[in-house]
């Protein structure tokens, strides 16, 4: 009687007309914000901070926190129309979205990715919900061993995923890693890799390289290519945002897999939501009986990640409220909200502060429910920007993204990054290189290195550390498993495909992937 | 079509050589330290040997199979990187209107055909919004414009 | 090229007007090169208010952790010097440097001391359930099997008072950094690691709510905040005494009177008795310096600290 006395308790704060407005202002903002390649959750809530010092602390809360959620529903658009990933966690969604649009259907992979993230929004407010105390203490269980088998059974994962052979997927993850670890070690302070360039010392920027591996690539790649005339203006009209029954079908697992990865990764501090979508287009590409269709716009490849990104994003709630742990800048932005207002996250939160925290959830529904009707009529908006002919779009992309890239940091040397970065993706997409596993890899390569030295100096320079300790010991032991089948069946396409081949004489080379 | 896969074997030469480079830079100039211990030379150097390993790996796969000639275009690089230099060049010492200005009139060029008068519409268009959505919207401190001189 | 950046930035229209009156003229970011949820970001999320209500701006705090403080010091020492971005730190600033070679910044020249606000005292804690409840009784099963300590990172202060405690009890334990307070006391809150020099809002609720357990406190004396726990000195361990001061820093290049005014907002804010009253209980000890004082105290401990890491042979 006690968990719905709470949950009422919760909506009677959720449901104040001032909470309904500002959680409305955050996840407009937040879609907004996530839609435009290069700007960042930080950048919204740096606008919007001003503003919490004279809120509730509530109110502020249920507001960053619609930005922060609001921006992955955004994100999903650019990577869908544009090849342009809106936050590192939607890149994924690009290896199916971006084929989907340019076969037309663009409306029905927008509103099928807001399906998704709803629902996976949804699971993880259930979780949030039912276990915080719970989970929060399994986390505790994950030391510097289980983070590095984590992550590197992500970047396995990931670098399965994408079209062609694990060696490159492998590869790239290796030089994302690599580029990660420009500027300080986090260590011992030392500079690496910076060629002597001051601007360096904070590392390679995130957008940057995002926007030049991916967008700037795919430019190259589509001038004098794209013609407007391809896609079909039947397209464009309202109704052509229903899926298929077929797609309605193939869409439930992965959603629900998705969700169920999503939440897992949420709750572990430093991983989060890139992790979770890569992760999840993985699993759907190996349980899938036709993994040959995925990166040319098969729906479950963004119905898994985007179901899973925005689980996470709702379960990164549990580290932060209830051990005071945040998992990412704009979590500690949350924390710091609390603290102005001398309220202490940690274990005790739930029971001393039970208006905040229940209020704070439910408001995540309402959040969620403003999401879903904000982003549906707004779809036809979207899709109609495929009509501008690309001869004028893409020099208006071109000047987004290096707009985007001079205003995070206003420094001219971030511009400079996207040309290297759109160079170097353009050379990669020459050589078949995939561009997801790279980005992954260059998130989570400093803390991967992080963890694998700090567990080193706690096994005392012993490796098998990560195969004695028993939840380490399973994650490798899947991490091999992947690895084992991707290079297993990535050789049965080669075969089926080769024996094609042969029957008609030709061949293309293929060098699509993200 | 060729004989073997070309593409893959200059791909797979280009990681050993990038690898090889960063296991040299690291072992050269950080600190290795111990198993234990690890400076911040070990994790790149280790890096650099498994990128320089999935380099021969794959340039040996290329060796035993027949490959297609890559697709390398010359003028669409050039102008859109070009455009982004031009904007990165001109956005400091002239402000943010003549910026765009370089960035659209630089990358359109790799249409390889000019349409003056939707160029300019373009480029007015752009000239108006952007400073409209970043300065005047969000409220970036960008100047418009400007002449150092 | 400090100069050289400046008149960029000049060129720029970012610099605001150097005119102490006007400032500041937009968003101050505070850069705390430490995880969220550390003793230094909890006090300045504390201090912040204050700040805003003064200056009429919002005031952003950016955690930059890693290096044991020196990524986040590092990246403020080559901001532009507009007062617009400050640096809030420890006495890392001055351990740092003792045992790290090769920082790209030259901690005498590259920053300017503003005010030392104040300082806490370190607490040795481990996990409730760990079965030592006493620091003898640590140092006995260290001996049985070898233990470890957590720090908030490389070269920070509490490094250096887990190294000099190990030192003088002879204990056998293996540091392990981390970066900043807050991963330091989730290591102990999951056990892996056993020790922890933590300030009490680092340790903050999971104290009070006795998920871990304080051995001792180091230093001469005990705390206010913590009056049950035995100081490290009643217990035979005389040489303790160190502490965690926390300052405001700005980049070289900055105008004096950007300076003169930071330091009397800030000195102004910790005369607040609100604000007194929410960090007391955190066992904070405030202070009142001038730039001139604070930059003594920095050029003298540098000195100091360096001294001591060779003397007790500690090195990365």
């Amino acid at each position: 009687m006690e968990f719905l006395a709470n949950i009422g308790l919760g909506f009677s704060v959720a449901l104040s007309l001032t909470n309904i407005f500002y959680c409305f202002l955050g996840a407009f903002l937040g879609t907004l914000v996530g839609v435009i390649p290069g700007l960042g959750v930080l950048a919204a809530i740096s606008m919007l901070f001003p503003l919490t010092f004279h809120l509730e602390p509530t109110t502020a809360l249920i507001m960053l926190a619609g930005i922060w959620y609001g921006t992955t529903y955004g994100g999903s658009t650019a990577s869908i129309l544009l090849n342009l990933p809106g936050t590192p966690a939607n890149a994924v969604t690009c290896l199916d979205g971006y084929p989907m649009a340019r076969q037309g259907r663009g409306g029905v992979a927008l509103f099928m990715t807001t399906v998704a993230s709803f629902f996976g929004a949804s699971f993880g407010i259930v979780l949030l919900t039912l276990f915080t105390p719970v989970i929060a203490d399994y986390a505790l269980r994950f030391g510097s061993a289980e983070y590095f088998a984590l992550m590197l059974m992500g970047l396995v994962a990931a670098s399965t995923i994408s079209e062609g052979s694990a060696v490159k997927g492998l590869s790239m993850v290796v030089l994302g890693i690599i580029i990660g670890l420009v500027g300080m070690d986090s260590q011992s302070a030392t500079v690496r890799f910076s060629f002597g360039v001051m601007g360096l010392l904070e590392g390679v920027s995130l957008i940057a390289l995002a926007m030049g591996v991916f967008g700037v690539a795919e430019i190259i790649m589509s001038v004098r290519r794209v013609r407007t005339a391809d896609i079909d203006p039947e397209t464009l009209r309202l109704k052509a945002i229903k899926p298929s029954r077929d797609e309605m079908r193939r869409s439930w697992f992965p959603m629900l897999r998705g969700a169920s990865i999503g939440s897992f990764f949420g709750t572990l501090p430093g991983t989060g939501p890139s992790i979770a979508a890569f992760l999840s287009y993985a699993i759907e590409k190996r349980v899938s009986r036709t993994p040959e269709r995925f990166g040319n716009g098969a729906i479950e490849g963004i119905m898994g990640p985007e179901s899973a990104n925005n689980a996470a994003d709702q379960t990164a709630f549990i580290p932060t409220l209830s051990l005071g742990v945040p998992g990412s800048a704009t979590m500690a932005l949350m924390l710091g909200v609390l603290m102005i207002h001398g309220v202490a996250p940690g274990p005790n939160l739930i029971s001393s502060q039970p208006e905040l925290f229940w209020g704070l959830i439910m408001s995540f529904w309402v959040g969620n429910l403003i999401l879903l009707l904000l982003n549906i009529p707004l779809i036809g908006v979207w899709v109609r920007m495929l009509t501008i002919p690309y001869h004028i779009l893409y020099p208006a992309v071109l000047m987004f993204i290096c707009i985007g890239a001079y205003t995070s940091g206003f420094t001219v040397l971030n511009v400079w990054m996207v040309l290297v970065f759109g160079a170097l993706g353009y050379a990669m997409r020459i050589f078949g290189f995939p561009g997801a596993p790279l980005l992954l890899g260059f998130v989570l390569g400093p803390l991967m290195e992080e963890h694998f030295r700090r567990a080193m100096v706690l096994s005392r320079g012993e490796f098998l550390t990560f195969f004695e300790r028993p939840i380490s010991a399973v994650i490798m032991a899947l991490t091999g498993m992947i690895l084992i089948w991707s290079v297993w069946s990535a050789e049965i396409i080669r075969r089926r495909r080769a024996a094609r081949a042969a029957g008609d004489g030709a061949t293309t080379h293929e060098a699509r992937e993200g | 079509m060729t004989r073997i896969d070309y593409t893959d074997l200059v791909g797979g030469l280009g990681l050993v050589l990038t690898g090889a480079a960063v296991s040299y830079v690291s072992i050269s100039q950080y600190p290795l330290g111990t198993l234990q211990r690890m400076g911040p030379g070990m994790f790149p150097a280790i890096l650099g040997v498994l990128l320089a390993g999935l380099g021969v790996l794959l340039s040996l796969q290329a060796l035993r199979r027949p490959g297609s000639r890559p697709d390398i275009r010359i003028f669409s690089p050039l102008f859109v990187l070009g455009g982004i230099a031009a904007f990165a060049l001109v956005i400091v010492p002239f402000g943010l209107v003549p910026a765009i200005l370089a960035i659209t009139v630089i990358s359109s060029l790799a249409e390889l055909r000019v349409q003056p008068v939707s160029l300019a519409l373009l480029t007015l268009a752009l000239c108006l919004m952007a400073p409209l959505v970043f300065v005047v919207g969000l409220g970036l401190p960008i100047s418009l414009v400007r002449w150092p001189f | 090229m400090k100069t050289l950046l400046t008149a960029a930035a000049m060129a720029l229209g970012l610099a605001q007007p150097l005119f102490a009156a006007d400032y500041p003229a937009g968003p101050v970011t505070v850069v705390v090169p430490y995880s969220p949820s550390g003793n230094t970001d909890v006090f300045m999320r504390h201090l912040a208010p204050y700040l805003e209500k003064a200056w009429g701006q919002p005031v952003l705090i950016d955690n930059r952790p890693g290096g044991g403080s020196m990524v986040g010091t590092a990246q403020v020492a080559q901001a532009r010097p507009d007062g617009q971005t400050l640096l809030v730190t420890t006495s890392a600033y001055v351990t740092a440097p003792a045992i790290q070679p090769d920082l790209p910044f030259d901690p005498r020249e590259d920053l300017i001391p503003v005010a030392n606000v104040g300082h806490v005292s370190y607490i040795l804690v481990t996990n409730a359930t760990s079965d030592f409840d006493t620091l003898d009784e640590f140092v006995a099963a260290s001996k049985e099997s070898p233990k470890f300590a957590a720090t908030a990172g490389l070269g920070t202060t509490t490094h250096f008072a887990i190294e000099k405690f190990i030192a003088d009890s002879g204990a056998d334990v293996d540091v392990v950094h981390f970066k900043g307070g807050g991963p330091a006391v989730v290591s102990i809150l999951s056990g892996e690691t056993d020790i922890y020099g933590s300030s009490v809002s680092s340790a903050g609720e999971n104290l009070t709510s006795g998920k871990i357990k304080a051995l001792a406190v180091l230093g001469s004396a005990r705390i206010d905040a913590q009056p049950d726990v035995p100081s490290t000195a009643e217990l035979g361990y005389p040489d303790l005494e160190i502490k965690q001061w926390v300052g405001m820093f700005v980049p070289a290049g900055t105008d004096p009177a950007i300076v003169e005014k930071l330091n009397a907002d800030v000195n102004a804010a910790l005369r607040n008795e609100e604000f007194i009253a929410k960090v007391t209980p955190l066992d904070w000890t405030l202070n009142a310096t001038t730039p001139e004082g604070f930059a003594e105290q920095v050029d003298s401990e540098l000195d100091m600290w360096k001294a001591l890491a060779e003397s007790q042979g500690l090195s990365q």
